[in-house]
């Protein structure tokens, strides 16, 4: 039996008290008994001797007839203690002594009851005899005594008795209140025992251990702080030592762990542990954030239920054996999110093996690459388009000048060749192709940027109601065309020459789309849109509002397949000489240009619908002069320099018509030359950026070292990039992308001229 | 919790335990009927049995040895037998005045005695180890007789009757109810307590430690006491009747044995008793003691601290 239902501080005591209060009933009935029947036996014995002395002594007195004697004699038993009665009754049954005066000379009847009988009754032997009482509270004595009879008898016959009741119950009251004192003794000094080992072990013991169980529980609720710290060499004072030894070391290895773990719910890349059968065990919060199923959903199944079925079933041998072989698997894969998307993760599978060295575990990372392979994508996709806008731009740039040497020289021949028909006939048809050269061109150069790009805060509303009117023409009356064009003014940063172009690009796609179809309609909407969190969860950097600009149609749509590829340069599913594949791509690029982003919806033989998001701004629109105005000169000295003959003349003549002087340069060279022989004489310099010998920036460089304040402004066929180049020297200067308009030009001449640069 | 459980324990156990038996108080007479109002409470049931025990004598000789023994805490005695046992015992209180014999007590003798010069010779039966022999003293002062003049035969009070009626002695120094018994049986007084008035008075006796360990009991004894007086006033006829089987005298000789009495009530006892010194009881006390050491009875005078009215006093307050 283990006596553990009571705290120790308690249980020692009460058992204690338990064996003391035992063992002070047994001793109070064992020692009530033996002191009475002690008590009892002495009482009766020296009853029995005073009695048996007392009768002696009478029977001697009576037979010399000296009752005075006998009474002297007995009265002096009187007060002897217990003493209740004492009777003398002689053999008529007359009381010769009695205690009680009132009962002296009466007859026996007089007397006591108990009293009476005993002295009638007549003992079988003729001698003293004592006996209790049934309650043996009372204790009787009885002695026969001879009186003298007859003077006749020779041997006196007559007997009387003399009988005493003794009382015993004080005395035995007595006893057992003895007893009981001693017993309280007793039942004392054991009380004072047990409070005095219940002091003992409640501070030797019980509080001690109380201290050590407390920090126990505390630490195993949590609180890792919790010690013990018990002093003292005993052995609660080594267990205590060594739970405190314990704790530390728990708390060290739990902090570790708690460093770990945090470590990994924080982790970026998916982490889910599995047991040897692939189980989940664990999986990370970002694993939810990326796949979207909870950690409840997840524990307990196998990883399979995020299969895309994107592999075939040799990688996932390859992986399972490349994992059971103990090495680490990794990888890229693709799997599928809750919500149905596929995504692409970079993966690590790790065996965790057992301190047997058997697999126990299976640890895996997962970084989410989705996001990244897009924008990769996207970069590559903006770098291809980079290099064919540089290869492009530098092609079609000597294409054009090939082609106006071409045209120049068509016009001479057909003069030279007037009259002879099959070979005008062939000139023209020559012509016709150079028109279609420089037409082709001129799509390539839009598509590379090379034209020139002018951003102006601009109303797209006014824009559009301006240009559709213009546009209108360009789409066949058989085909519908529905306007839903916003009444606010949406003010966007953008190029309006840039804007046409994509209008007319979507507009002569939508027309294609719509031929063959039975109610051919293409709608152009322009509203307002709010950012909300679909859209800015595509598009992360998006701005609060933008001037979205829809251009769709009824027609049959394109194939999901060719979606992906629609917006790369000469990706076109027209025939041959039909289109250039550069029509979406410059609508791409240029949107790009304005900072906007497209969306492609398209269900195939439904129709397209292109959105274009334009950023809204918070400035008042440009406004516009529509009316020429041509800034003169007075006579300034202008010097041009162009390794293009027409460029640098036609420049001359427009020059020289408002006002101004002229000199000029074939190239860079030159032009250094007329300037350092008079250079205060210059108002202006006019450079093309590229010329053979010196280029236009070189040259500009020398002259501001001849003078610092010279005016300059470039002239080039190529992108404002190629500035990056220019040194601080001439980082001031105009730089103008040609084709410059001559009003343009002129303005620009007028202000810097006036304001002496 | 568990230690008030501990102490309601040990409590219990205290409070269950048998008390200690109360040491009775014994209370010893001989039968005299100054005494009998003891014996008429003890009928009427107001004393407080058996923690106040009367244990009854034969003769004042057997208690003034008992008491003298301490075989007795309270006894009856009169004021002569009081200086006695204070010779040996002086740590004895007198606390109450019982009775003042006058004419209870006497000498008598056959016919033919007339007067006690007619002593001179004669054998005299008294019990001189008590009141006998200063009766017997004070007889001889009246009587102007010589201590030679007569045979003095000490017996018990119980034999007196023996003594005489046998004719082994012609005259008898004894009380009531011997004094009727004798004048039956032709006896005649020839001196009694009214020739010395005030001089044969019974006492109350406590030894000192009785006083104080058992007051209560003892108030309750003297208040007893007063009430047995009451009551024999008022209701004599029952009184007497409960007082026959001791004395063995018709009611109305018992009755008449008082004639020869005066029971002082409450008043006059704490008239007599109380004042130390000043007391009337000790005056006398110390007249007798004076007498008593010149016939050589005693040979010392009591203190005053012998009288103790405190038990009275405090009737006087519940009262």
């Amino acid at each position: 039996m283990t006596l553990t239902w009571l705290p120790m501080r308690w249980m020692i005591p009460l058992l204690m008290l338990g064996t003391a209060a035992f063992s002070s009933v047994a001793f109070y009935f064992y020692e009530t008994h033996q002191s009475i029947r002690a008590f009892e036996h002495s009482k009766k014995e020296d009853v029995f001797r005073d009695l048996f002395r007392a009768a002696s002594f009478a029977e001697y007195m009576l037979l010399r007839q000296d009752t005075a004697a006998v009474t002297a004699e007995l009265s002096g038993l009187a007060t002897e203690e217990g003493l209740g009665a004492l009777v003398l009754v002689a053999p008529d049954h007359k009381v010769l002594y009695a205690s009680r005066v009132a009962w002296l000379d009466e007859a026996v009847d007089s007397i006591d009851e108990d009293l009476r009988s005993l002295t009638l009754s007549t003992p079988q032997r003729m001698q003293g005899h004592a006996h209790f009482s049934e309650d043996r509270n009372s204790l009787y004595v009885h002695f026969p005594v001879r009186f003298q009879g007859d003077e006749s008898d020779i041997r006196p016959m007559n007997y009387g008795s003399l009988v005493a009741r003794y009382d015993l119950h004080p005395t035995k009251q007595q006893i057992y209140h003895d007893v009981e004192a001693r017993l309280r003794l007793f039942i004392g000094l054991f009380s004072l025992i047990s409070i005095f080992i219940w002091l003992l072990s409640h501070y030797a013991l019980t509080k001690r251990v109380q201290r050590i169980v407390r920090s126990a529980e505390a630490f195993a609720s949590g609180d890792l702080q919790a010690r013990s710290a018990l002093t003292g060499m005993d052995e609660l004072g080594r267990i205590s030592d060594a739970f405190d030894q314990m704790a530390d070391q728990i708390q060290t290895s739990i902090r570790q762990q708690a460093k770990l773990v945090s470590a990994i719910e924080t982790m970026v890349e998916c982490v889910f542990i599995t047991d040897v059968n692939g189980n989940i065990e664990y999986v990370n919060p970002a694993f939810t954030k990326v796949t979207g199923y909870s950690a409840a959903e997840a524990v307990g199944k196998n990883p399979r239920f995020l299969k895309s079925g994107e592999h075939p079933p040799e990688f996932y041998q390859a992986f399972w054996s490349r994992l059971l072989s103990g090495s680490v698997w990794s990888g890229q894969m693709t799997d599928r999110r809750k919500n149905g998307d596929l995504y692409y993760v970079r993966s690590s599978v790790v065996p965790v093996t057992d301190e047997k060295g058997v697999i126990s575990h299976y640890v895996a990372v997962q970084e989410d690459i989705t996001e990244q392979l897009a924008k990769d994508e996207k970069l590559t996709h903006a770098m291809k388009m980079e290099s064919l806008g540089t290869l492009v731009g530098g092609i079609a740039h000597e294409f054009n000048n090939m082609l106006a040497g071409m045209v120049g020289n068509l016009y001479i021949a057909r003069q030279r060749a007037a009259g002879k028909d099959d070979v005008i006939e062939s000139i023209d048809r020559i012509e016709k192709l150079g028109y279609r050269a420089a037409e082709m061109i001129k799509q390539l150069l839009a598509f590379s940027r090379q034209g020139s790009s002018e951003f102006t805060s601009l109303d797209l509303t006014s824009f559009m109601h301006e240009t559709i009117k213009l546009i209108h023409v360009s789409v066949p009356e058989s085909v519908e065309l529905s306007l839903d064009l916003s009444d606010e003014a949406l003010v966007i940063n953008g190029d309006k020459t840039q804007i046409h172009q994509i209008l007319m690009n979507l507009l002569a796609n939508a027309r294609d789309a719509v031929v063959d179809i039975e109610k051919p309609c293409i709608s152009i909407q322009l509203q307002q849109i709010q950012t909300d969190a679909e859209l800015r969860k595509e598009h992360p950097d998006a701005v609060d509002s933008y001037a979205m600009l829809c251009v769709s149609d009824n027609g049959h749509g394109i194939e999901e397949k060719n979606i992906s590829r629609i917006f790369e340069p000469f990706y076109t599913t027209r025939s041959v000489g039909e289109g250039t594949g550069l029509g979406l791509s410059m609508v791409f690029g240029a949107v790009e240009q304005h900072n906007g982003f497209i969306k492609l919806d398209s269900t195939v033989s439904q129709g397209s619908s292109f959105k274009l998001y334009f950023p809204l701004v918070d400035e008042n629109p440009h406004e516009v002069d529509d009316k020429q105005e041509f800034s003169l000169g007075y006579g300034e000295k202008i010097l041009i320099a162009d390794d293009e003959l027409a460029v640098r003349e036609t420049l001359g003549e427009v020059l020289v018509d408002a006002g101004y002087q002229i000199q000029l340069a074939v190239d860079g060279a030159e032009a250094v030359e007329y300037f350092s022989a008079d250079p205060e004489s210059f108002h202006a310099v006019v450079l093309d950026m590229v010329m053979p010998r010196l280029g236009g920036v070189a040259a500009a460089e020398q002259m501001r070292r001849i003078r610092q304040d010279i005016a300059v402004i470039f002239q080039t066929g190529y992108d404002h990039d190629q500035m990056t180049s220019v040194s601080a020297a001439v980082a001031d200067a105009i730089v103008l992308n040609k084709p410059v308009d001559p009003s343009k030009m002129l303005k620009i001449i007028a202000t810097v001229v006036a304001s002496g640069k | 919790m568990n230690l008030k459980l501990l102490w309601s324990f040990l409590l219990l156990l205290i409070a269950g335990c048998t008390p200690a038996p109360v040491e009775p108080v014994r209370l010893g007479t001989n039968v005299w009927a100054g005494y009998e109002p003891l014996y008429l409470a003890r009928s009427l049931g107001w004393l407080d049995e058996p923690n106040v025990k009367l244990v009854e004598f034969t003769s004042t000789t057997s208690v003034l040895r008992a008491m003298r023994d301490h075989t007795l805490e309270v006894a009856a005695m009169t004021l002569d037998e009081a200086l006695l046992l204070y010779q040996d015992d002086p740590n004895i209180r007198i606390v109450l005045v019982m009775d003042e014999s006058s004419g209870a007590d006497a000498i008598l003798a056959r016919s033919g005695i007339g007067s006690l010069q007619e002593l001179k010779g004669k054998r005299v039966a008294a019990e001189t180890t008590a009141l006998g022999a200063y009766m017997i003293s004070r007889a001889m002062d009246v009587g102007q007789l010589q201590p030679g003049d007569l045979t003095i035969i000490s017996i018990p009070a119980n034999e007196h009757t023996a003594a005489y009626k046998s004719g082994s002695v012609d005259a008898v120094v004894t009380f009531e109810p011997v004094k009727s018994e004798l004048k039956r049986a032709g006896a005649q007084v020839i001196f009694d307590s009214a020739r010395i008035p005030s001089e044969v008075v019974d006492v109350l006796v406590v030894h000192d430690n009785v006083l104080e360990s058992n007051r209560d009991r003892l108030e309750q004894l003297i208040a007893a006491w007063f009430r047995a007086l009451d009551y024999l006033t008022e209701h004599p006829n029952d009184a007497a009747k409960r007082m026959q089987p001791r004395l063995k005298l018709s009611v109305k000789e018992v009755l008449a044995q008082y004639e020869g009495l005066r029971l002082p009530d409450l008043n006059e006892n704490l008239a007599v008793l109380s004042g130390g010194n000043e007391s009337r009881l000790f005056e006398s006390s110390q007249k007798m003691a004076e007498m008593m050491i010149n016939k050589r009875l005693i040979h010392k005078f009591p203190e005053n601290d012998i009288m103790d009215a405190s038990l009275l006093h405090a009737m006087e307050t519940t009262r």
